[in-house]
């Protein structure tokens, strides 16, 4: 366990590194052994691979601060080792420069995460684990086929050679398709969401935070690199449809979570809508590229600290009380005000209020979407928001009142509030960042499309 | 080191450390956070006291930070800033002082006066905002930092309230948000300026400018409860005594009233709103809001209701002193801001006096509560005739320049409305003074606390006092350079006449 | 006399009242109510002419004295004196004390409108002293009483109402200098003249009890007998003195609005001496008396704004005219209430006058009856659209049931298929 907190310090270090490094010299490549590309691995960072490395790494730390209190021994050690190699996975994903090492690194990430989510071993959590293997498998072979496909018709697998050989016929267009599906479905978009609520409610807290935040994350950041570099500038209409399921989600989502009477699913579907907010980029960067893919990361990266801030809330709730039911919370904001207050930070970036993370990225959404003229979008970011505030202030509220049927409560280690806390409020900080954050994430404009003169 | 710039952060941040030092600590030190509160209020008034003293040198005091790589947050003490903040401050000091009687023996005060310095410093942002953005953002932190106040106690009755408050202000707040990124869309630019940044704003807008003032006076007439947005007002009334002076009278009334003047003046500029066509709707709805929330308060006998629609209708006189487009009716409205602070807060804390001391929360339990009470009843009376407008109180000076403006603007309806918003004030304030005063006293009060030979404790008295005395001043000494008078005086001049 | 101490008799003739009012002030002292009255009576008998502005407070405040104010201020100070002695009855002591707050908040309010120099100040004192002779009217009362205050004080509020009304008119009119011949300049010739005139006339009227507004009075004539000493002084003298003040006599004439008042006038003095000579009843003598003073007042006024030839000739009269009928009116309620001691007759409203007030408290409680339930229904009204806006139209659909259908593997793998395929088209 010790040896795991050092891994993931060692793993903030090198990010940091890394950090410095491309600051200084731009995007940074780096082949593995020395075999170049087309037939070698290589390995590329620029600004939003170090963006992903970063929320990894710093919610990675406060998951495994986390998880060290909250296993005990027996389970801790199913644990760890799966942890550490989902960690590996995602760092490899967001390092890779090919699309087959994608889809290596997405498949790993996928299994570690099946096998964490069945680690508290009830029927419950075997079926909901068992459901998400299945969809995971299909999802990475629609992925594997749209690949296959890809490489058959220009011969490469690297990135940037793609991106250079890319043109608008139908090989392209068909593994668009698959690639497209299979991501979504991973990401749990709707109406592909169906999973995401079942593994999460059933899985122990600090795994519901890791797939919330990091693994949706990871299918995110394959979808926006090929998005960019290869499908972009030969497709057109796709986006369309993905914004429309995006709007839906957060509409579907928001809902959703609003009639819950379980705090594990009202956080599960928040996350199936922010999910949406980050869909809805898609049909709004025709027009003002880089704010919007900038507002985008900035959601990603506040609803990453926040939605893991929530769960590790959840967690602790759920080890105070022994239940997880909204009603029965009794007065939890006196008896854990640590708790409380993360999850209230938390909740503000979620629904995008100032000062927050969320807000930034909210408004920087809103702004493309303002002067692009596309009404139906803002309607339904600020609808999100306002059902969003809803369903957070439906469970604050409970928290100040007593509960109905009082029970006895275990006592909570202050290291897991901590980390609550304290994610919550990096959620809330980011907010004040933006001047320095924005800048670098844009360090090798991944967000201007190759080829494109815009 | 560049003082003038560090002056306004330090005064917002005079009450964040503390409030946030407030919240760890234990129920039972008393006197610690008793210290912290009051070095917090106290060193807060020296900075505004130092702020004002400077802008009268010549200083100007404004702190800039980015916030988006084109967008920065800005605080800036302008004459209607250090208006507002002024009063935000002190009422805040003698609020908190009341405070801490009145909660005595009550749980979670820690949790409490946390929120309570955090409102305080919403509030204090919302005045020092020198750009809609930075506005925004103190004026939401100022809903999240209210609701806990309101579900204090912990009932649910005061859950159910919270979340009434919540959604009126979170839909309000979503509305100020859209239209204050529209705005920034279509000009690149949220900072205040005198008369406005929008005169060079073409025709082919026109349609959209309209939209966006609706969508901000909507979501700021939520917090200024103009109807039908006042609803979350009499349901708030769940919350402690304190809570509902500062809520009323400083925080988070005055805070959307502030902002439709900031509006109206510094984003638009009432020129060219008045081009626009918006300005004569404002003025009709704050004038129904007038005579409907006095209409409403007639029939209340909760005594804090009554208090609650009497502050739904005296808040449009600022809206409607806005509306009137003339540099009379605009001394009118923001000296209002003032002088309904002063005498709103008064009225609030006698009525928190005699709920905590007597147990009286209705208007038929107060017969002869006069003579038990008289201290707190001298403060109540001095609060009622200035609400009804007798001279020579605050309440008379405001409405006297509400008058005058409105006749010199043309508009002579609005005295109309204002003579009957008086007469209507006089049929709810006086029978409570009549039945206080001359009836004679029921055997025994519902709920009585012993305090001895003090008709009440001395923490629970003497800010009414303190406030009253405030209201006879403004009143009397209204002519006098540094009244509120003269002080919107000032600000009327900048914002008419100065190129 | 100097001019210092004069101006120092002049405030300290309005304010000296004021500071005795203070309990802790005036229970220490011996004789208040007579020791307030010093300052005025040296006013009145030694000092000069004099004219003093207080710009500090509130928008500037004037005072002043001259020969024509005297002979009012003679006469308000002897009916002062004289309820002053009236006091003393009271008991027990506290209630005495409160009497005698409230009579020096009279007082000074009644100095300070006297002595004012411009309308503000006049408008100010005047309210004071109308809310506090309500007290005093109230304060203790039997039913009578306190019927008799609900009158006064209906009709004290809607008076203040036009007064204010008129005041802005007045303001905006004269460019804010509120002087007596400013004002009485600038009215003259101001297009809002008529409706000013018709506000102050009313409100007046109103305040002073004169006919056909003589319900309060007389309701009130039947209160206490050492308030009704003031009766004639404070509210009647201090109503014809006000309407004196503001109305701008003399510049321009108002034919049509003279002739109404002279009308008025010379019915009231009609209806009151026919009913004098009718019914010869010592108990209701006194107001049928105040009825034909202001009525004739009334009249007067008419023809002075009728004709302003006629007020630049006889206009002077007038100051003594409010001194002398004040002080005839109070002796004659004093008289008249030592007699129906002596005799046990209590004074009673006549049948008509019973009529009237029925009439009029029947009329106050349809309005507020009215008011009620149009705010009421109003409200559920607006309830009514509330709840059907937030009608959550959007629970009636079954979310659950939708979810379980999207739960099923072959919907799913369907879903899966479309998406992929559809992505696929729209990219082409």
């Amino acid at each position: 366990m010790g040896v795991s907190v050092a891994t993931l310090f060692a793993v903030m270090f090198s990010t940091v590194g890394l950090g410095f490094q491309i600051l200084d010299n731009g995007p940074y490549h780096h082949t593995i052994g020395g075999w170049v590309a087309p037939l070698g691995i290589g390995l590329y960072a620029d600004g939003l691979s170090l963006l992903m490395l970063t929320i990894t790494a710093l919610v990675g730390l406060g998951i495994s601060v986390y998880a060290s209190a909250y296993f005990e021994q027996s389970r801790s050690v199913h644990f760890w080792p799966l942890w550490l190699f989902l960690l590996a996975a995602l760092n490899g994903l967001f390092l890779s420069a090919d699309i087959f090492n994608l889809y290596i690194t997405l498949e790993l990430m996928g299994l570690a995460a099946v096998a964490l989510a069945a680690l508290s071993g009830g029927v419950n959590a075997l079926a909901g684990a068992m459901r998400y293997l299945l969809t995971t498998l299909l999802g990475s072979l629609a992925y594997l086929l749209g690949v296959a496909l890809l490489y058959h018709g220009y011969g490469s697998v690297d990135i940037s050679i793609l991106a250079e050989r890319a043109d608008a016929t139908p090989v392209l267009w068909a593994s668009l398709g698959l690639m497209g599906a299979g991501l979504a479905l991973k990401m749990a978009l709707f109406p592909l969401h169906f999973w995401l609520p079942s593994a999460h409610a059933s899985a122990p807290a600090p795994v519901s935070a890791l797939l919330s935040a990091l693994v949706i994350k990871g299918g995110f950041y394959i979808l926006l690199r090929l998005w960019l570099e290869i499908f972009e500038p030969h497709s057109s209409g796709a986006e369309v449809l993905l914004g429309l399921l995006g709007s839906a989600a957060i509409i579907w989502g928001s809902l959703q979570a609003l009639r819950q009477t379980r705090l594990k699913l009202l956080i599960a579907y928040s996350t199936v809508a922010q999910v949406g907010y980050l869909f809805m980029a898609f049909p709004l960067s025709m027009g003002a590229g880089v704010t919007v893919w900038s507002g985008v990361a900035y959601m990603a990266l506040s609803h990453a600290l926040a939605k893991a801030a929530m769960f590790l809330a959840a967690g602790n709730l759920l080890h105070f009380g022994g239940h997880d039911r909204i009603a029965d919370l009794d007065r939890v904001v006196q008896r854990l005000p640590l708790t409380a207050g993360a999850f209230a930070l938390a909740g503000v970036s979620i629904i995008g209020l100032p000062p927050s993370g969320g807000f930034i990225g909210k408004w920087l959404l809103l702004q493309s979407a303002l002067t692009q003229g596309q009404w139906g979008m803002v309607i339904v970011m600020l609808l999100g928001s306002l059902l969003a505030a809803a369903y957070v202030f439906k469970v604050l509220g409970h928290a100040f009142i007593q509960a109905s049927v009082p029970h006895e409560p275990r006592a909570v280690p202050a290291r897991m509030e901590w980390v609550a806390l304290l994610l919550a409020c990096a959620a809330i900080l980011i907010g004040f960042l933006a001047p320095i954050l924005l800048p670098l994430i844009n360090i090798g404009d991944p967000f201007v499309i190759t080829g494109d003169i815009s | 080191m560049n003082w003038d710039a560090w002056i306004p952060l330090l005064v917002v941040a005079s009450s964040l450390l503390p409030g946030l030092v407030i919240f760890t600590l234990a129920e039972e030190r008393i006197r610690l956070r008793t210290t912290l509160n009051m070095f917090g209020a106290i060193s807060k008034l020296l900075l505004v006291g130092v702020m004002l003293w400077g802008v009268f040198h010549g200083h100007h005091y404004e702190t800039r930070m980015p916030l988006l790589p084109d967008l920065e947050l800005v605080l800036r003490a302008g004459p209607l800033a250090l208006l507002f903040v002024s009063l935000s401050t002190l009422l805040w000091l003698v609020t908190t002082v009341y405070a801490i009687g009145y909660l005595e023996g009550s749980p979670h005060r820690s949790r409490f006066f946390g929120f309570f310095s955090l409102c305080v410093t919403a509030t204090v942002g919302v005045a020092l905002a020198g750009n809609m953005i930075t506005f925004l953002i103190f004026y939401e932190l100022l809903t999240l930092s209210t609701y806990p106040l309101l579900v204090h106690r912990g009932t649910e009755e005061a859950r159910r309230a919270g979340q009434t408050y919540l959604v009126y202000t979170i839909i309000g707040g979503a509305l100020l948000l859209l239209g204050t990124a529209w705005l920034y869309s279509l000009t690149g630019t949220l900072e205040f300026t005198p008369r406005g940044f929008l005169s060079e704003l073409g025709g082919e807008h026109r349609s959209a400018l309209i939209t966006i003032f609706i969508l901000m006076i909507a979501g700021l007439g939520v917090k200024a409860a103009l109807f039908p947005l006042h609803g979350w007002l009499p349901l708030a009334m769940v919350a402690p005594a304190p809570v509902s002076a500062l809520l009323h009278a400083v925080a988070v009334v005055k805070a959307g009233a502030f902002g439709i003047v900031r509006v109206v003046y510094d984003v638009f500029g009432i020129d060219f709103a008045s081009a626009l066509g918006v300005i004569e709707p404002l003025a009709w709805l704050a004038a129904f809001t007038i005579i409907y929330g006095s209409l409403r308060a007639l029939f209340q006998d909760d005594l804090k209701r009554r208090l609650a629609f009497s502050t739904v209708s005296q808040v449009s006189y600022i809206a409607l002193g806005v509306a009137i487009a003339g540099p009379v009716a605009t001394i009118g409205g923001v000296v209002h801001l003032v002088h309904q602070g002063l005498m709103k807060i008064t009225l609030f804390f006698c009525a928190g006096n005699l709920a905590e001391t007597l147990g009286i929360h209705k208007v038929s339990e107060m017969n002869g509560v006069g003579r038990r009470m008289p201290w707190t009843m001298a403060a109540f009376t001095i609060g009622a005739f200035g609400m009804i407008g007798a001279p020579p109180l605050a309440g008379f000076i405001s409405k006297w320049y509400l008058g005058m403006g409105a006749l010199e603007a043309g508009q002579s309806w609005v005295v109309i409305v204002l003579a009957g918003s008086s007469l209507l004030n006089a049929v709810y304030f006086l029978p409570i003074l009549y039945a206080a005063w001359f009836r004679k006293a029921p055997d025994s009060w519902p709920h009585e606390h012993d305090f001895g030979r003090k008709e009440t404790a001395l923490a629970l008295l003497l800010p009414p006092l303190i406030t009253a005395a405030l209201v006879l001043a403004a009143g009397l000494l209204a002519t006098l350079p540094f009244s509120p008078l003269e002080w919107a005086k000032l600000i009327s001049v900048r914002e008419f006449y100065q190129p | 006399m100097s001019a210092t101490i004069s101006n120092v008799l002049l405030w300290s003739a309005v304010f000296w009242p004021l500071l005795l009012a203070l309990p802790i002030i005036h229970t220490r002292l011996p004789l208040p109510r007579y020791l307030s009255l010093i300052p005025a009576l040296l006013l009145v008998l030694l000092a000069d002419d004099v004219s003093l502005m207080i710009p500090w407070l509130q928008f500037g405040m004037g005072f002043a004295i001259e020969s024509d104010v005297r002979w009012v201020l003679l006469m308000s100070i002897a009916v002062w004196f004289v309820a002053a002695t009236m006091i003393n009855d009271e008991k027990p002591i506290h209630h005495a004390h409160h009497m005698t707050t409230l009579y020096l908040l009279t007082l000074s309010g009644c100095m300070g409108a006297i002595l004012a120099s411009d309308l503000v100040t006049l408008f100010s004192f005047s309210t004071l002293m109308g809310y506090a002779f309500y007290g005093l009217l109230v304060y203790g009362a039997d039913k009578r009483g306190q019927r008799a205050g609900r009158l006064y004080i209906i009709s004290l509020v809607l008076a203040d109402l036009a007064l204010f009304e008129a005041l802005l008119l007045a303001a905006s009119a004269s460019n804010a200098d509120l002087q007596f011949d400013v004002v009485h300049q600038a009215m003259s010739e101001a297009p809002s003249a008529p409706i000013y005139l018709t506000m102050v006339i009313v409100a007046f009227m109103l305040k002073a009890g004169i006919w056909p507004f003589t319900l309060w009075l007389s309701a009130a004539f039947q209160a206490r007998p050492q308030l009704s000493a003031l009766l004639g002084s404070v509210p009647v003298a201090m109503g014809l003195y006000g309407m004196l003040r503001w109305l701008p006599l003399g510049e321009r004439g108002f034919d049509a609005l003279g002739v109404i008042l002279q009308i008025i006038g010379v019915l009231a003095v009609l209806y009151a001496s026919f009913n004098l000579f009718a019914r010869m009843s010592v108990k209701l003598f006194t107001i049928r008396a105040a009825m034909i003073a202001t009525g004739l007042f009334l009249a007067l006024m008419g023809s002075g704004l009728a004709y302003p030839s006629i007020w630049h000739e006889y206009g002077y009269l007038a100051y003594p005219y409010i001194a002398v009928s004040g002080l005839f009116l109070s002796m004659l309620i004093v008289v008249n209430g030592a007699l129906q001691e002596k005799h046990g007759i209590l004074g009673n409203e006549s049948r008509q006058e019973g009529c009237i007030r029925v009439w009029v408290e029947a009329w106050l409680n349809t309005v507020q009856q009215l008011l009620r339930t149009g705010v009421s229904n109003f409200h559920l009204l607006w309830q009514a659209i509330e709840l059907g806006m937030k009608k959550p139209r959007l629970q009636s659909v079954d979310w659950q049931r939708w979810e379980k259908i999207l739960d099923g593997w072959s919907i799913k793998i369907t879903i899966f298929v479309m998406l992929g395929l559809l992505l696929t088209w729209l990219a082409s």
